[in-house]
């Protein structure tokens, strides 16, 4: 199977880009020439978080692309790769946190219920339809209100609205595959219901998911720099694309690197995750190989 | 009675290229259908049955599939030369088909009626109405109503001769309303519909129960009486291919290995898979204690065997055999077979109608 | 007469059909509707019917893989609808079941090795280096090579896939095999192969096979003893040769009218029955079979007919 992979050069390319992001943002050090520290803060809201802060250089503000500075500097001297390539980790971290944690709680739940059916299949549905009815942009808003903007409360907005897309998914895989006959066989050999779901459903339905998570990887990527755009998700001053796009709106027509770089870095990483995606979604689905 | 076949297939060769190799199909398959006669083209799975008939049809999905060569001449034309166009006039009109599984066969959103009527549209023009030209919008939208309405009354007919009682009732169902045995009827009432000259059924029977597959037998067998349709009948079930066939061929991984006169085949079945094959299936007739198998599997047709491509599986298997593959001999008059044990056995019987077959000449 | 293995008195199963709002059981489909059969040890039982007859539940309710709706199920003398779950997981091992379709049968994300593993772990039989030795030993019985061990279900042909269906029956050493449309979906030189491989193994091992199938030919060549099923219930059975020799119900001379004999020089006439295939919900009033008969008469509407022996060991439910 992995050789057909291999034979689509759109996913290769997919490939390609998210390794080029993962190894970024694992060398981030290294690749940048300038660092940011860590500030404990506290907040409106009596709590203390933790802020990024990145030394300021004003004579050097808004640079244009050169060897020193490959991306330019933005309107407070700070050197815009650098601050990318830092970025590349925020926005890393939100991706894997929220898709990771979503899909556990989805897969948890929408298992249970496909499985078990019944009443407790009724209750399950009815609670993932109330938590698939909020819009994820006013709960955003109502968190950060209520809590401060950090991307940490962004990413447990995103992970409350994004689980019952998984739940749901992982229910209909479910309830398909329990009704096949190799689950029938493993019933009439003495498996537990545990053994069953573990070992003979959930490896089955899997396929499917792994599509969708990386798929989503981008759009939760997409989702969390919109949010940071119009101010909810990144506090000022730290280094999350999302966040520079807006602040560079307001110098973009003399400064254009301010937007562009974070913008293309959004872009390749989203494109990324697409290709993947579907060139996954290409080499599992059996019906499409021939 | 020496008349050219209705349909005469020589050296067909369609490969599939797929992901893990090329599927070589078919290699040199030869046949003709006479008119009005029953042929019924027996194997197993993945021998490639299915796939001559889409060949024929033209309804290979070019990738990954691809006719390479031969000729498929049909009523004097050749039908691997025609464009798309062409052929969608001959399908449904000239030569029709009916497949498996009638559920996925039929279009689930759209009444039977309906799509019986659409088959009768696309063929049929209804001069009658149709030569009243006028620029009216008005009236060209009723012509238009009147034509579908007279189609729908065709499409009553239709099921009225395959014998489905309250035709008119059924007219209006959907595919999901009516049995796995009325479907089939369905199909065939589709397909007969405009009266083809040929008709192709790909195992035709293999999805329903034994009792609605004696009526359907019947059903075919007597409209074929009435209309004259060739019929060339797909399957793997012998019984079936006694029941109604006159001719039969017999298909091994790509190739014809026998073909002759159903009661010659069966009587003397000459090749060493049709032997095996006949007597491998359990008769009600007999007792048996155990059954002859045919040892070994199926080829895969992506690395066919050199040669003869039954012969690591043939007990008669000789040096030759793995070297280059028979041609189909003659050994009596309607019946050929591919093997050489039987090369040493030539017959030069002018008038018969294999004559085609023996050797390598062909219509070209 | 000896004890039966497997005896099944009246059985019923009913499935409830939800409808309306709160999916309130509104009816019920009667797949088996008061079945009687036995089983004595080491015979192949066979069970004929088109589909919608209900031998497919009737197979799996045989083996307490359902529960029955009603009726007793006595299995090696313990009554399985009366004795505690944990009897009825000891008695598991002893009744096995194989599958129609060896494709969706047989898990695709696992290796040979551990589809046959499986039955052996969850039962601990045996320490995990015996497991494997024992796995290889299956995998000869049927005909397979210890080569196969590590490969997936797609890497084999349907025939080989069926024998691996077959090895997980046996991996217990049951006493009692349901069989399931074993060939259906095979192709003829295959089933052939299959066959000769279940009558071995019945030979062997001493098993006792109910052999489901809508194939009469098959029927013919493997059962002892044939039960004809029609609409959830049986309408006649016998001895294999005596029902072939002489089918008394109409629906099982129709049947055996319909079968394709693969002779050219015998055409037989089929006997056309009119209609269709009963709905299991509401079924006909009286003899379920009389709308389509072609031999009924007015009383068979009235009451149901009750299974007479009309010759030595060969009984109907007719008129």
């Amino acid at each position: 199977m992995v050789h057909l992979f291999r034979r689509s050069l759109l996913s290769m390319i997919g490939l390609t880009l998210i390794i080029i992001l993962l190894l970024v943002a694992l060398f981030a050090p290294f690749l940048a020439s300038q660092h940011p520290s860590y500030v404990e803060v506290s907040t409106e809201q009596g709590t203390t978080r933790v802020e990024e802060r990145w030394e300021i250089h004003f004579d050097q503000k808004l640079l244009p692309p050169s060897a020193d500075h490959l991306f330019g500097t933005d309107d407070y001297g700070r050197d815009i790769f650098s601050m990318v390539v830092y970025g590349s980790q925020t926005s890393l971290r939100i991706c894997l946190l929220v898709v990771f944690i979503a899909t556990i709680i989805g897969v948890i739940l929408g298992g249970l219920a496909g499985y078990f059916g019944g009443a407790l299949d009724e209750i399950l549905m009815r609670i993932t339809d109330v938590f698939l009815a909020i819009p994820y942009l006013i709960l955003a808003m109502a968190v950060a209100a209520a809590l401060g903007r950090s991307i940490d409360h962004i990413m447990e907005a995103m992970i409350i609205t994004w689980w019952p897309t998984y739940a749901r998914l992982i229910r209909g895989q479910v309830l398909a595959i329990r009704e096949q006959q190799f689950v029938e066989a493993a019933r009439s050999v003495g498996a537990s219901n545990s053994r069953i779901l573990f070992r003979h459903i959930l490896p089955n339905s899997f396929a499917p998911l792994l599509v969708e998570i990386t798929l989503d990887l981008g759009a939760v990527l997409l989702v969390a720099a919109g949010l940071s755009f119009i101010g909810l998700g990144a506090s000022p001053g730290t280094a999350e694309w999302g966040l520079m796009i807006s602040e560079g709106r307001t110098v973009m027509f003399h400064a254009w690197w301010y937007v562009t770089f974070p913008g293309l870095a959004i872009l390749l990483v989203v494109l990324g995750f697409n290709l993947l995606g579907d060139g996954l979604r290409d080499v599992t689905d059996p019906k499409l190989r021939r | 009675m020496e008349e050219d076949p209705l349909l005469s297939i020589c050296d067909l060769k369609t490969y599939f290229y797929t992901y893990e190799g090329v599927v070589k199909a078919l290699e040199a398959t030869s046949f003709d259908i006479w008119k009005g006669e029953t042929f019924g083209l027996i194997g197993e799975t993945g021998c490639g049955k299915s796939v001559t008939a889409l060949s024929v049809m033209k309804l290979i999905p070019q990738p990954p599939g691809k006719i390479l060569s031969g000729t498929v001449f049909f009523k004097g034309e050749d039908l691997l030369k025609k464009s798309e166009k062409e052929m969608q006039k001959i399908r449904g009109d000239e030569i029709s088909m009916i497949f498996q599984e009638p559920m996925t066969a039929l279009n689930p959103v759209y009444s039977i009626g309906h799509q019986i009527a659409e088959v009768i549209l696309l063929h049929e023009m209804f001069p009658e109405i149709s030569k009243e030209k006028t620029i009216n919008p008005w009236k060209k939208r009723k012509i238009k109503k009147m034509i579908q309405k007279k189609a729908f009354e065709k499409a009553i007919e239709a099921l009225d001769m395959v014998k489905i009682s309250d035709p008119k009732k059924v007219a209006r169902q959907y595919p999901h309303e009516l049995s796995g045995g009325m479907r089939q009827r369905a199909m065939i009432a589709m397909m007969l519909a405009c009266n083809p000259d040929l008709l192709i059924a790909d195992e035709p029977t293999t999805a329903l129960d034994v009792t609605v597959q004696a009526q359907i037998i019947d059903l075919m067998k007597e409209l074929q009486n009435r209309k004259g349709t060739a019929i060339w009948i797909i399957t793997h079930n012998l019984g079936v291919i006694a029941e109604m066939c006159d001719r039969v061929g017999v298909m091994y991984a790509g190739y014809i290995v026998e073909i002759g006169k159903t009661e010659k085949i069966f009587e003397n079945p000459d090749h060493p898979y049709t032997r095996g094959l006949l007597k491998s299936i359990p008769r009600i007739m007999e007792e048996q204690k155990r059954l002859d198998i045919i040892p070994g599997n199926v080829p895969n047709l992506i690395e066919p065997p050199e040669g003869c491509r039954f012969h690591p599986r043939c007990r008669y298997s000789r040096d030759i055999c793995a070297k280059c593959p028979p041609n189909l001999t003659v050994v009596e008059e309607d019946h050929c077979v591919a093997c050489h044990l039987y090369e040493e056995v030539k017959y030069s019987k002018v008038g018969s109608k294999e004559k085609n077959d023996a050797g390598a000449s062909c219509k070209s | 007469m000896l004890e039966p293995l497997v005896k099944a008195d009246h059985l019923k199963e009913y499935f409830p059909v939800k409808e309306g709002l709160f999916s309130r059981t509104k009816n019920y489909v009667k797949a088996v509707d008061d079945v009687s059969i036995d089983i004595q040890k080491g015979e192949t039982f066979g069970l004929v019917g088109e589909s919608g007859c209900g031998k497919t539940t009737l197979g799996r309710v045989v083996i307490h893989l359902i529960p029955p709706t009603a009726g007793t199920l006595v299995f090696m003398g313990s009554n399985l609808s009366e004795i505690r779950k944990e009897e009825l997981r000891k008695l598991r091992p002893h009744m096995q079941i194989v599958f129609q379709d060896p494709s969706s049968s047989l898990n695709p994300r696992m290796t040979i090795k551990q589809i046959l593993s499986e039955p052996l772990k969850i039962n601990k039989r045996f320490k995990r280096e015996e497991t494997t030795k024992k796995v290889i030993e299956l995998l000869k019985t049927v005909g397979l090579d210890e080569q196969h061990l590590y490969r997936f279900p797609h890497e084999f042909s349907g025939g080989q896939k069926q024998r691996i269906g077959v090895a997980r029956a046996i991996a217990l050493n049951p006493d009692f095999i349901v069989l399931d449309e074993p060939t259906s979906s095979l192709d003829v030189s295959v089933q052939a192969q299959i066959l000769n491989l279940l009558k071995d193994l019945q030979e062997k091992f001493g098993l006792t096979y109910l052999f489901i199938t809508h194939d009469l030919s098959v029927i013919k060549f493997i059962s002892d003893r044939v039960a004809v099923m029609y609409a959830g219930k049986i309408v006649e059975y016998a001895r294999t040769l005596d029902l072939f020799r002489d089918p008394t119900h109409p629906y099982t001379k129709a049947l055996l009218s319909a079968i394709p004999i693969p002779d050219p020089r015998q055409r037989s006439k089929h006997i056309h029955l009119k209609g269709e295939v009963p709905s299991l919900i509401t079924p006909p009033a009286g003899c379920r079979f009389h709308p389509r008969c072609p031999e009924a008469k007015p009383s068979c509407g009235k009451e149901e007919p009750r299974m007479k022996e009309i010759y030595k060991d060969h009984f109907v439910a007719c008129f």
